[in-house]
């Protein structure tokens, strides 16, 4: 009898120290709420000109929220790449926070356009739960050279890393 | 001889746990699984095809001639013309017109266009009952993608037999198009 105790309440302390990690951390997870940006290419000054660029989205295109923070010293990372889709191969995509977004943490980088690559690169971090951070974003190296079309596109991916 | 696990097992079950507690001190604790989220960027290209001649209007004045000659030719080149297209086509061609009954007698206008980059050029004379009848003729083809600003646009006006041109005004109509499926 004594030795059933004893292995049920070593049993139970294994367990809830298994589940420590999820039941006090939660799961980070990060939403946007745009699906997209569209631009469509114009000249930059009527004939005899090329196409505008870089031409830029509006500041409030992207809104990213991180939840799942067990609290405001949460801390967290957020990297950005993009994939080459059907994007011309001159056409580089940047991004920009241009904004905070609400919450009671903290959040700081990505004031500045960053070129986005194929691989994962921080864009900016913070701690805490944060909600509507805004993104800008901005393509470069547009070109009359660029053959006609209905819709080029490439995927824009943000992920949230635990740090 | 005497029981190293106590009487009772209890050194038996604190060595267990102890060993467990250890374990599980030790597991490093997962982190939590990156979740991403996707943000479509799209860029639409549409047929561009842009064509402007610097000024509306231009006046080319014939100088006064001597008495029982015809003045001579003038010639102007003070207007420009641009363009831009990202169409690749063989047909992308710079067209001008001049309407009927335009051209007087007794005076010949030929327009000559410099060359883009990449083109090819030829001139044209209107006169009267000659090319001036409301038809487009390409005098910039083999254009391919590009955009090219402030292109000369030479014009001369050249008297022609034994009687002096008249005061006259010229319509010519530029056209960056598709020659001659559209206008």
């Amino acid at each position: 009898m004594r030795k059933h105790t004893h292995f049920s309440w070593i049993l139970g302390m294994a367990v809830g120290l298994v589940l420590i990690p999820f039941s006090v951390f939660g799961v980070l997870s990060i939403t946007s709420t745009a699906a997209g940006t569209a631009f469509t290419a114009a000249l930059s000054g009527g004939a005899g000109t090329n196409l505008a660029t870089p031409v830029s989205g509006p500041a409030s295109d992207c809104l990213i929220n991180i939840a799942g923070c067990s609290s405001n010293a949460d801390n967290w990372r957020v990297d950005v790449k993009r994939n080459a889709g059907t994007m011309p191969a001159g056409i580089s995509i940047s991004v920009k926070r241009t904004g905070d977004g609400t919450g009671g943490g903290s959040i700081s980088g990505g004031g500045a356009f960053q070129s986005v690559g194929t691989t994962d690169a921080s864009f900016f971090s913070g701690a805490g739960n944060r909600t509507d951070v805004p993104v800008q974003v901005q393509l470069d190296g547009l070109s009359v050279t660029i053959p006609t079309s209905a819709g080029y596109t490439a995927a824009l991916t943000f992920t949230v890393v635990d740090t | 001889m005497s029981n190293p696990r106590g009487p009772d097992g209890r050194m038996f079950w604190a060595s267990k746990i102890f060993a467990l507690l250890m374990l599980l001190i030790l597991v490093p604790v997962p982190s939590r699984a990156a979740t991403s989220s996707n943000h479509t960027v799209t860029l639409i290209v549409p047929s561009i095809r842009e064509i402007s001649v610097s000024g509306s209007f231009m006046t080319i004045t014939m100088g006064q001639p001597t008495a029982g000659s015809l003045p001579g030719a003038v010639v102007d080149n003070s207007a420009k013309y641009s363009f831009t297209t990202n169409v690749s086509s063989e047909n992308c061609k710079v067209n001008v017109k001049v309407p009927d009954g335009t051209m007087p007698n007794g005076v010949t206008l030929k327009m000559d266009l410099a060359a883009p980059p990449v083109g090819n050029v030829t001139s044209i004379t209107w006169e009267n009952g000659v090319n001036a009848n409301n038809v487009y003729y390409a005098l910039v083809s083999g254009i391919t993608p590009q955009a090219c600003p402030n292109l000369g646009i030479t014009l001369t006006l050249n008297p022609k037999g034994p009687t002096p041109p008249p005061a006259m005004w010229v319509e010519v109509t530029f056209t960056f198009a598709l020659f001659p499926e559209s206008w």
